[in-house]
């Protein structure tokens, strides 16, 4: 894009465009969001590299604690291990490692407390996460906002917009956290507890430490919004910090439903 | 003129020879630089913050009035249309320095503060239209992702297969993603250089995953690891496997 003005040097080292761009003359794209972009392209490497390696490990694995794995302790003091494949009142059928269907029936099992007779292998709180999921694009809907609110011209609802995604984001780490300490202090499911838990907590700690990153940016651009340095005349900054959060939420969605429900 | 102009656009676009005037010198130029910006359809006067004015590559907006100077369109934001009526563009080098100048009648041209408050104009009531249409979309998409979050959520109630619910899964979990991508990162409407820059690494994440497929996941490693709960490196092909090694393997409790 070139912008010219009466005095400027003919092709000068990049221009100003509306709303605060700076664009290169080679290349049809602002600089800020070039550059983001190509981090993000490394960010999509470095996830895909945490969730295939997940993949590739289950995939080796005979067993995993997914959603529909169950532990069924018998009065004999055997421990059944399967996934739920029928349940009545009464009895349930659970898939062995071996293949093999096995019914137990509630009877000749050990009642345990709060867990019932029938207990989770994974420790996973999967209707805390789906609200959180479900908080994380609420966030990246306020951030869209807040951007449109932005090229409109509207300061203010630009600065609501940007808030609430910065309060949202930190109510989904605050869970995320909330989440970690019941898992490690009541489950007692701790990275080293098995290789699912490994890959849980490097995955879903990245992706927080990620998130978290990503208010404490939101943050300073709500400051230099404050400020007047950014809004509807420079209004680049918030598409490129819009990027980074709409990416973070991109790849939570990904990691929610690789991690939680598959 | 500007009739045989084939630009998509819902700019009120009664084209006035008199209103602007680039002079040849200027009007070479502009040619020469929208010729090399194919993606570029118009030649448009801004102001910026400071008064002066400015001519940049665009295309068309709604709400532009456009005005046809032989094989180049000017267009200026709608409401400001007025305050450049009798603007002269030429292209000049003089003194060593080489550019665009304006002048003329146009009040824009001859008083800074005229400019900034064309800029204002624009910014307040040119953008109003386009605002409205973009929230109602994003609307539009936020509604989807949320059915089809529940959507996937439903899907381990239903009574069909193991494959077919990861399958279902992750065609849900993509679509997902493809929205977000979409429309709320604006690549539906980027140009070429989102597949140059996002291309060469999603191959190379896959590739690199599958590559080590083989290795990691159906590779025979003779004994289950004791320590960790999944037991990795046994064949995933139903080869059997003797009945002590997977119960020892699970650590959960």
């Amino acid at each position: 894009m070139s912008h010219a003005t009466a005095t400027a040097h003919e092709t000068p080292a990049h221009e100003v465009g509306e709303g605060g761009h700076h664009y290169q003359p080679s290349v049809p794209l602002s600089i800020g969001k070039f550059a983001m972009w190509l981090f993000l392209a490394t960010e999509i490497m470095f996830f895909t590299g945490l969730i295939g390696s997940y993949v590739v490990l289950r995939f080796g694995s005979k067993s995993w604690p997914t959603p529909e794995a169950r532990i069924v302790t018998l009065k004999t003091g055997e421990e059944v291990r399967g996934e739920e494949a029928e349940k009545t009142k009464d009895s349930v059928t659970l898939v062995l490692e071996s293949g093999k269907k096995r019914t137990i029936q509630k009877a000749d099992a050990v009642s345990e407390g709060e867990h019932g007779w029938i207990r989770n292998q994974s420790p996973l709180n999967l209707p805390l996460t789906a609200a959180n999921t479900f908080f994380l694009i609420c966030s990246s809907v306020t951030m869209v906002l807040s951007l449109s609110a932005a090229q409109g011209g509207d300061r203010a609802k630009m600065l609501r917009f940007l808030l609430a995604t910065i309060v949202i984001g930190a109510v989904f780490v605050g869970i995320q956290v909330f989440e970690y300490r019941k898992l490690i202090f009541e489950e007692h499911f701790v990275p080293g507890t098995n290789i699912f838990a490994s890959c849980f907590y490097v995955m879903t700690g990245c992706h927080g430490a990620h998130v978290t990153g990503g208010v404490i940016y939101l943050i300073t651009v709500y400051l230099r919004a404050l400020a007047g340095k950014v809004g509807p005349h420079n209004h680049e900054p918030i598409e490129v910090a819009g990027l980074y959060w709409h990416f973070v939420d991109l790849v939570w969605i990904l990691l929610f439903t690789v991690v939680y429900l598959i | 003129m500007s009739d045989s102009i084939p630009l998509a656009s819902t700019s009120s676009a009664a084209s006035n020879n008199d209103w602007i005037t680039l002079t040849q010198g200027a009007r070479d130029k502009a040619k020469e630089y929208l010729a090399a910006n194919k993606d570029r359809e118009v030649v448009r006067v801004t102001f910026d913050a400071q008064g002066n004015l400015g001519l940049e590559l665009d295309k068309l907006r709604p709400g532009d009035k456009t005005f046809a100077q032989g094989d180049v369109t000017v267009a200026v934001g709608g409401v400001a249309a007025d305050l450049v009526k009798g603007l002269v563009v030429d292209f000049q080098s003089s003194g060593g320095k080489v550019g665009f100048s304006f002048g003329g009648t146009a009040p824009a041209a001859t008083d800074p503060k005229v400019a900034i408050k064309a800029r204002e104009l624009i910014a307040a009531g040119g953008a109003g239209h386009d605002q409205h249409s973009h929230v109602s979309q994003y609307m539009n998409v936020f509604y989807s992702l949320i059915v089809l979050t529940v959507l996937e959520l439903g899907c381990t109630w239903l009574p069909i297969g193991k494959l077919a619910v990861v399958l279902m899964l992750m065609v849900l979990a993509v679509t997902k993603a493809a929205l977000v991508g979409a429309y709320f990162m604006h690549l539906k409407f980027e140009g070429r250089w989102k597949h140059v820059i996002l291309v060469p690494p999603t191959m190379l994440a896959i590739i690199l995953v599958f590559a080590l497929m083989p290795d990691i996941s159906f590779a025979e490693h003779g004994n289950a690891s004791t320590k960790t709960g999944a037991s990795v490196g046994q064949s995933g092909h139903g080869i059997e496997v003797p009945a002590e090694a997977p119960a020892s393997g699970h650590g959960n409790h």
